[in-house]
């Protein structure tokens, strides 16, 4: 009786077994690098902004504290772009006749807001708070990175629910004293400084879906 | 909308657009069903539309999301700090009576009613039509401005008509109220 199948049926078998399995990794594992690469978490795009703000230059030339401008990021959950009410209250004085300063005079002389783009964009299904991170001891450059390096500020940590809970989960090595919240250059050298802090502010991140997801 | 209005609102903004916008629609409808599918959309059928949407549909949830605005205050209003919401202390009338409220505001949008803890009549407590009330503020029929003879007008005419004294001992005034205790 001859063989019911031919000789290179068994190849043809693996070959199948093969394509499924590489299916499924491109169906299903690609799917999820692509959602994590920073082409969709935002991370390290830089926007061209209407006016040409340079942190460096306000940060380190100036020495301006954080919260000078975003004033909302111990109050409340937005850390706030300053109203242009703010930028005039030097540039009325300093550069007062600058060309790159003309968006900013057009917006306050008509009334009209600046038209930022927005480099820093959870999704609407994420609940985000500055001020509970602030008072617990994060400073802004855990999550926003050297800012005061930046000509053009962008997006320097993915953002995405996996790092937001790494740090949820063992916050001690991201926290500092409060007094060095907006200070760029401050690293914590002794993680024992890291528990310490968290038993003091009393850090107890929530790492249930609804923490965030409410 | 009646007839009279339709001829008060010959020159007024707001009258002309709505009253725009009801022609479009009647016209847009008329369109549809009389003219049919256009004709670049001869030969495609049911299940050829089905396939381009669900492609379209497939392809977008792969794309980058769009970049968001940020409009600032130019000049902030005292006592706002974006972010964190205003609780106003207001009252509505239901039924002839005043109940007293708290009104929840973001950046001057109010977007939450609830009962005032302090009235004593309700101690904190709102119904439906209280926590609905929310929802009249956004009505797009809900008067934007001062009318006059069935005519936009402004407050400095509402100034102008009412600033002097009447010499007819205020014959023919009249003032339109809910009923109220």
């Amino acid at each position: 009786m001859p063989a019911l199948f031919p000789r290179w049926s068994d190849t043809a078998f693996r070959i199948g077994l093969g394509a499924v399995a590489v299916s499924l990794l491109v169906l299903v594992v690609g799917p999820m690098i692509y959602v994590r690469t920073p082409y969709i978490t935002g991370q390290f795009f830089a926007f061209d902004q209407p006016v040409q703000f340079d942190h460096r230059h306000h940060v380190q030339d100036d020495g301006i504290d954080c919260r000078f401008c975003h004033d909302g990021v111990d109050k409340g959950k937005r850390a706030g772009v300053p109203p242009t009410e703010r930028c005039m209250g030097c540039h009325a004085q300093v550069w007062r006749s600058s060309v790159m300063l003309e968006p900013l005079r057009r917006s306050f002389y008509s009334g009209q807001p600046i038209s930022w783009n927005r480099v820093h964009q959870l999704p609407d299904f994420v609940y985000f708070d500055h001020s509970i991170h602030v008072a617990k001891g994060v400073g802004c450059a855990s999550c926003h990175g050297r800012v005061d390096e930046m000509a053009v500020v962008y997006q320097s940590a993915p953002l995405t629910m996996g790092w937001c809970l790494a740090c949820h989960r063992s916050p001690e090595a991201n926290l500092r004293p409060r007094a060095e919240i907006t200070n760029m250059e401050w690293r914590q050298t002794d993680p024992a400084q890291g528990r310490e802090l968290a038993r003091e502010y009393d850090v107890r991140p929530p790492t249930n879906c609804t923490g965030c997801h409410r | 909308m009646s007839d009279e209005r339709h001829a008060g609102g010959e020159q007024d903004g707001k009258g002309a657009f709505r009253r725009d916008r009801q022609e479009l629609w009647r016209r847009l409808i008329e369109h549809a069903s009389e003219a049919g599918p256009p004709e670049e959309w001869e030969g495609i059928g049911r299940r050829d539309f089905m396939k381009l949407v669900g492609a379209s549909v497939a392809l977008a949830g792969c794309s980058r999301e769009p970049v968001g605005k940020l409009l600032p205050y130019t000049v902030r209003p005292v006592g706002v700090t974006p972010g964190v919401p205003d609780h106003f202390a207001t009252a509505m009338a239901i039924d002839g009576r005043a109940v007293g409220l708290i009104v929840e505001s973001h950046e001057g949008r109010p977007t939450k009613i609830e009962g005032n803890p302090a009235h004593p009549a309700s101690l904190g407590a709102a119904g439906v039509f209280e926590q609905a009330a929310v929802l009249q503020l956004y009505d797009p029929s809900r008067a934007g401005a001062l009318r006059m003879r069935g005519r936009d007008a402004s407050w400095e005419s509402f100034c102008a008509a009412f600033s002097q004294p009447r010499t007819d001992g205020g014959e023919g005034l009249r003032f339109l109220l809910p009923p109220d205790t």
